[in-house]
C-alpha cells in the first residue's frame, strides 16, 4: 500500500544567486592595477568589476571579463585611491558583491624608485642606486636620506619607509630629532609629510648597523 | 461532464491515492525565501495536523513541469531549509502524506 496523499499547496519559486567570488586582490602595477580573485561559478559566470576613484561614486560596471578568467590589469590611472569590488553575473542572475578592496596609485615616478630595494652602505656614503634624480643620501656626514620634492604641492601624503639589516633610525620627518625611534629590520609607516619638508631618515647616533635596504612607499592619504 | 468524487480516496496509478477527505486541508501560502546560493527556505501554513504523517517537499529546477520530491518534514513543520544548486530557478510545491 503507498502513501495517500492530500491535494497540492501553491507553488512557489525563487531563484538562488551565483556563489560570490572570493580573494580579491589590487596589486599596483606600473601605472595602474592588477585585479585577481577567485570564480565560485564553476567557470559559468562572467566578472563584473566596479571601480571608482575616492571622490567619485560607483555607477556602472567598470569591466565586465568572461567567464573562465580570473585576472584583469589596467593602466593609465590616476593619481588616486582606487577602490574596488566585485561580482558574478550569469545572464540576469547576480552574485551579492565583494566587499570593497582598495588600493593607492602612485605616480609614475615613485614606481621605479619604492619597487626597487636600493642599496645603503654603512657609510651612508653611497646615492641611492634606484635613481639618484628621485632618492638620494646626499648628506653622509650626518646620515640622512633627503627627499624634498615627492609630494604634490597641497596635498599631504602617508609614507611607509621599511629598513632592512639593522640599526637604530629615526623616522622620515621633518624634524627627525624629536620622533621615535625604530630598529632595523622594522618599518615607519603612517607620517604625515607636509607639504614641501623635506623627507629625511637618520641613525639616532653613531651608526652601528648594516642597512641593506630601504624601501619607501607614499601614499595619498585615505 | 465533471467527475463525481466518492468518499475514502479515489486511487491513482499502484500504490498511491489521493485522499478527498483532505481537499480542503493541504499545506497553503507556501513561500520560498533564498538563503544563500546554495540554500533557500521554505514556509508554509498548516491547515490541520491529523490524518498525516508528514510532509512532502517537491521541487522543480526551471519549470513547473518536473517536480520531484526533494525530501520529507514531520507533521507541524512550517519552515524547512533545503540545500540546492547555485544559479538556479526553482519552483517547490507541498502536500501532505499518510504511509
Amino acid at each position: 500500500m503507498g502513501k495517500t496523499y492530500s491535494a497540492y499547496s501553491n507553488i512557489a519559486s525563487g531563484t538562488t544567486p551565483i556563489p560570490v567570488p572570493t580573494g580579491l586582490t589590487l596589486t599596483l602595477i606600473s601605472g595602474g592595477v592588477k585585479y585577481d580573485w577567485t570564480d565560485n561559478s564553476g567557470g559559468v559566470a562572467e566578472t563584473e568589476i566596479w571601480c571608482r576613484n575616492d571622490s567619485d561614486a560607483y555607477t556602472t560596471a567598470t569591466y565586465t571579463i568572461n567567464a573562465g578568467i580570473v585576472t584583469k590589469s589596467e593602466t593609465a590611472l590616476a593619481v588616486d585611491l582606487r577602490y574596488c569590488k566585485i561580482r558574478s553575473k550569469h545572464g540576469t542572475n547576480y552574485s551579492a558583491f565583494t566587499a570593497e578592496s582598495s588600493i593607492a596609485m602612485l605616480s609614475a615616478e615613485l614606481i621605479g624608485a619604492w619597487a626597487t630595494a636600493a642599496y645603503w652602505n654603512t657609510e651612508f656614503a653611497a646615492a641611492w642606486s634606484a635613481d639618484n634624480t628621485k632618492l638620494s643620501c646626499n648628506d653622509a656626514s650626518t646620515s640622512r636620506i633627503r627627499r624634498a620634492t615627492w609630494w604634490t604641492s597641497g596635498s599631504t601624503y602617508r609614507t611607509i619607509v621599511t629598513i632592512t639589516g639593522t640599526g637604530v633610525f629615526r623616522p622620515p620627518y621633518a624634524n627627525i630629532a624629536n620622533q621615535a625611534t625604530v630598529t632595523a629590520p622594522g618599518t615607519f609607516t603612517n607620517y604625515v609629510i607636509p607639504n614641501a619638508v623635506t623627507l629625511c631618515m637618520q641613525s639616532v647616533t653613531t651608526f652601528v648597523g648594516d642597512v641593506t635596504a630601504v624601501s619607501i612607499k607614499k601614499v595619498l592619504m585615505p | 461532464m465533471g467527475i463525481r468524487l466518492g468518499i475514502g480516496g479515489l486511487k491513482i496509478g499502484s500504490g498511491s491515492s489521493v485522499n478527498w477527505s483532505w481537499a480542503t486541508r493541504y499545506p497553503s501560502n507556501v513561500v520560498l525565501t533564498v538563503l544563500s546560493s546554495t540554500s533557500i527556505r521554505v514556509t508554509h501554513t498548516n491547515n490541520g495536523t491529523q490524518d498525516f504523517t508528514g510532509i512532502s517537499y517537491e521541487i522543480s529546477p526551471a519549470d513547473q513541469l518536473h517536480f520531484t520530491e526533494n525530501t520529507t518534514a514531520a507533521p507541524g513543520t512550517t519552515s524547512k531549509d533545503l540545500t540546492v544548486s547555485a544559479d538556479t530557478l526553482y519552483y517547490v510545491r507541498l502536500r501532505y502524506y499518510k504511509d
